[in-house]
């Protein structure tokens, strides 16, 4: 399997399987605050998880659907960029996302991620996007 | 009727004295991917909470008009800050905290989002005026 990137459309990726180009793929978003991420996916053509209904809340199977999703986006060798924490949401609660945190441990190490924020400290964020 | 649905409505009955003594809009609510948002309009400022079902969070903004519409952008609009948490608003102008407490919990119940909820109203109330006196100066 051979991950290329398309001339007409840097950032759109081409899967190609024993010589032959799959549809290109999307890069996936992954960040905190599902509403900031998909603001930049839609900004830049990218795809971002879309969680299914979980109504009443129950926090281990949303845990285990989007476990599954981010080791599904790894698996198809997807480019992942991370726009980072939502800093402005840590600092009003105090506390960060457990299933960010999640995502982001499944990500260390894998080849095809890339971070576009700046961190600084407890500050910072991806610039357009958070300042 | 769904848990989403109740919460929705007791955050709808806890938030309506903004409405009957501020003189905000009647709330409009937009459905987005595992998030209810709830929006009070004013003239130049708007209220707006976000009920995050999959944080199982609830988070109080401070969203800045532009024409008096809410903004395309999420925390920045035309290149200008257009959405603040209000606890950060409260932290920046050096308003008081009073006793404004929230869950640091990570698996989140009901009660918590309530609990949160109630605290945020709270804090909201108590510098309704000032929020309202500084205007969209709090974004300069």
């Amino acid at each position: 399997m051979v991950v290329l990137e398309s001339a007409s459309a840097p950032g759109v990726k081409t899967l190609e399987v024993d010589g032959v180009s799959a549809a290109p793929q999307k890069p996936t978003v992954v960040g905190e605050n599902m509403r900031r991420v998909q603001q930049y996916a839609d900004e830049i053509g990218g795809h971002a998880y879309r969680p299914w209904k979980n109504d009443p809340v129950d926090f281990d199977l949303g845990m285990r659907r989007n476990k599954r999703w981010i080791k599904d986006q790894i698996r198809n060798g997807r480019e992942v960029i991370d726009i980072g924490p939502d800093f402005q949401r840590r600092s009003a609660t105090g506390r960060s996302s457990s299933l960010y945190e999640m995502e982001r441990r499944h990500l260390d190490g894998y080849e095809n991620y890339r971070k576009v924020f700046e961190r600084s400290g407890s500050e910072g964020g991806v610039t357009g996007l958070d300042f | 009727m769904s848990q989403q649905d109740k919460l929705k409505n007791f955050v709808l009955e806890q938030f309506s004295d903004i409405v009957d003594q501020y003189s905000f809009s009647t709330p409009a609510i937009g459905e987005e991917k595992a998030m209810t948002r709830i929006d009070y309009l004013g003239t130049n400022l708007a209220i707006e909470l976000e009920l995050d079902w999959r944080e199982f969070d609830i988070y109080v903004l401070i969203v800045r008009l532009e024409d008096g519409k809410l903004p395309k952008g999420y925390y920045v609009s035309n290149g200008k800050k257009c959405r603040k948490h209000f606890v950060n608003i409260v932290r920046e102008q050096g308003w008081s905290l009073g006793n404004f407490k929230i869950s640091k919990k990570i698996r989140r119940e009901e009660n918590d989002f309530k609990q949160d909820l109630v605290a945020h109203k709270a804090l909201l109330l108590s510098h309704m005026n000032e929020l309202l006196d500084t205007g969209e100066s709090l974004f300069a």
